[in-house]
């Protein structure tokens, strides 16, 4: 039975289950072991025929395993891992609670073979995500997380509306390959773009990931954008706009990672410069392509989290990431520099760390599809990498001028989760193998050539030396304590500002509109109480004699008529 | 005394010895690419130290592009709100 259970079941469980253990250590081994648990049965599970299940006329298949779902499953159940190991100092029921229901969503998500079953766990990683933010319990994070929440569920229901006419259209709901040409088709892509953070979608990304908690903007780090890659892997490769949407990507977040003040916002746009380089191999969409997203998409996610560990224990020790506030902290906190640096080799694809090897794969796929421009916008992005996470990150936080603090180094269980990764990355970095045997596509490439050792090498090195020169000028952009307008000002400045005047005008309209009303009620009112009110001229009252004189005159009036 | 390998670097003649290595390396890395053929997918990586000059000259235009930026966009941390996360220190956490 155990053999057969839906991995994402492993989680959903596991995540119950956990409410009713005590808080504290027991708790937080347990949330631990889920994802071995879930790991190991997938590496052992017996699926080949997914797990149907009949809902109303369609079926679902909550396991389609296949090997580009199965190497996403691996690095989730992975990251799960790493994630909670990073947060088991942890005394509270919400976030390891919804640590593993967010990782299980997104592993339901990746396993799912139809389009219903991607909604459902599309639309719970959202909600349960949502709380690793609000978890910090401030006003500004219970704000980001309700933003976050809107716009991610807002993929979901547009989702849910290109799958209602996907299954109209085609009368199937199976989630495969896909063309952009139909309503339907567009919506689902949309839907993608959302939680994969494509340009002008991108916001909630930096918004939310450096709101959470320390142990959340790691656990947050690894999955949602993650999923969004996979699944345009899988529904839209070799969809050409995703090369120029990839290749945008890549460009526009390094200037504002590079003038960033809050080290984890940084990291929220490098991460999403990462996801260019994937969606520009999902666009080229050639095996060598999408063997390079994938293997670009595990290796991410460790050194990903690994810098964003790196940098939140050191929020956690200091109670700050601010690049203004940091610097000197190499002293007090040698082994976090260590693996800071470590994941920022990794990330800046230096030889013998994880980038090196997976980046490589979709910068020769657009290479030999001949995407001149875009191999050209990758090389520079590859450069903008290495100023924000591979330089930036590691030596304002540890190194540079000395903040005065001296903190204790991290706490075991941290040293632990990121010494774990930074072994991954380097054991990725030097046995690649290992991860090509995992991808979909057999890989014939081979990363360690003299000339890409060497090209590789001119390029950073040569960035590096930029780098010294340029802050030997004073060049550098100063850390300040400031923030950076982008295009999340549209619906945090404009859009309220327009709507705030437009209900000042209406308003306006109605008290304008009401005062010209009232003065002709009034008006009115008046004329009619002239003529109809007590003392009005039809409504008087008068006395019996005015009466009888009246109704004399009357009755002389009518006898005169009468009698000429 | 704890393991701590960059307390070594902290003579500044130790700094500069590394950094003078640093630049010897560039400078290997410079030369070198006279004597390597290389295979290429675009003509214009044939260009002489194509990388090195790439990445020298780009790394630069990240840097005055991002000071131009935060030139224009740049804004105090409370632009959004008093209480938004951006000025607000992580909470609970004081220095240990």
């Amino acid at each position: 039975m155990l053999a057969t259970l839906p991995l994402p079941f492993y989680f959903l469980i596991g995540g119950l289950l956990s409410i009713f253990l005590p808080k504290g250590v027991i708790k937080s081994s347990f949330v631990c072991l889920v994802p071995v648990l879930a790991l190991i049965a997938l590496l052992n599970g017996t699926w080949d025929q997914g797990f149907k299940v009949q809902f109303l006329d369609l079926e679902l298949n909550f396991m389609r395993v296949d090997k580009l779902s199965t190497v996403f499953g691996i690095i989730f159940c992975i990251a799960a891992f790493l994630g909670n190991v990073f947060a088991f100092h942890l005394r509270e029921s919400t976030q390891p609670f919804v640590a593993l229901i967010y990782a299980g969503a997104a592993i339901g998500a990746v396993f799912a073979g139809d389009l219903i079953t991607l909604f459902v766990y599309w639309e719970l990683t959202a909600l349960s995500s949502v709380f690793l933010i609000w978890a910090r319990k401030t006003e500004g994070a219970y704000h980001s997380g309700m933003r976050y929440l809107i716009i991610q569920v807002l993929s979901g229901v547009i989702l849910l509306f290109g799958v209602a006419l996907f299954y109209f259209e085609t009368g199937s709901i199976s989630f495969v390959k896909m063309q952009l040409g139909s309503l339907a088709t567009v919506l689902i892509f949309i839907a993608f773009g959302i939680k994969c953070a494509f340009p002008f979608m991108h916001n909630w990304l930096q918004d939310s990931y450096p709101s959470a908690t320390i142990t959340g903007t790691v656990i947050l780090s690894a999955f949602t954008t993650k999923l969004a890659v996979y699944a345009l892997a899988r529904g839209f490769p070799g969809t050409e706009l995703l090369i120029y949407i990839g290749a945008a990507m890549t460009v526009f977040p390094i200037f504002f990672a590079e003038v960033e003040n809050d080290l984890r916002k940084v990291l929220a746009y490098s991460l999403n410069n990462q996801l260019g380089f994937m969606v520009v191999g999902v666009g080229v969409g050639t095996e060598l392509a999408l063997n390079g997203t994938t293997a670009h998409a595990f290796s991410h996610i460790l050194y990903k989290a690994l810098l964003f560990m790196s940098v939140g224990a050191v929020l956690f020790r200091t109670g700050t990431s601010r690049a203004s506030e940091l610097g000197g902290i190499y002293r007090t906190m040698p082994l976090t520099a260590i693996f800071c640096l470590i994941g920022a080799a990794s990330i800046s694809a230096f030889p013998l760390f994880s980038g090196f090897i997976s980046k490589s794969l979709i910068m020769s796929g657009a290479g030999k599809e001949h995407y001149q421009i875009i191999w050209l916008i990758l090389v520079f992005a590859s450069a903008g990498v290495l100023s924000h996470s591979g330089i930036k990150v590691p030596y304002f936080t540890f190194f540079h001028h000395d903040s005065g603090k001296r903190p204790s180094e991290a706490p075991a269980h941290m040293l632990l989760a990121m010494g774990l990764t930074a072994i991954l990355c380097i054991y990725i970095g030097i046995f690649p193998n290992n991860l090509y045997a995992l991808m979909p596509f057999q890989v014939k490439y081979e990363p360690y050539t003299f000339e890409h050792i060497l090209t590789q090498l001119q390029l950073l090195c040569f960035a590096i030396l930029a780098f010294y020169i340029l802050s030997k000028l004073k060049q550098l952009p100063s850390e300040t304590r400031s923030i950076n307008l982008d295009f999340d000002w549209t619906y945090r400045k404009l859009m309220p500002s327009v709507v705030g005047k437009l209900l000042l005008f209406l308003e306006l309209i109605e008290q304008r509109g009401l005062k010209g009303f009232n003065k002709f009620l009034s008006l009115f009112m008046d004329r009619i109480y002239q003529v109809s009110g007590p003392e009005g001229i039809l409504t008087r009252i008068l006395t019996s004699g005015t009466m009888v004189l009246f109704i004399a005159i009357v009755l002389l009036v009518v006898l005169g008529i009468i009698l000429f | 005394m704890k393991f701590n390998p960059f307390l070594f670097f902290e003579k500044s003649k130790r700094l500069r010895a590394l950094l003078i290595a640093f630049i010897i390396l560039c400078f290997i890395l410079f030369a070198i690419d006279f004597f390597v053929e290389r295979y290429v997918y675009f003509e214009i990586e044939r260009v002489y130290n194509f990388y090195s000059i790439y990445g020298f000259v780009m790394f630069s235009i990240i840097i005055f592009g991002s000071r131009l930026l935060r030139s224009l966009l740049g804004r105090s941390e409370n632009f959004y709100d008093k209480k938004a996360v951006d000025s607000e220190d992580y909470p609970g956490m004081k220095e240990k």
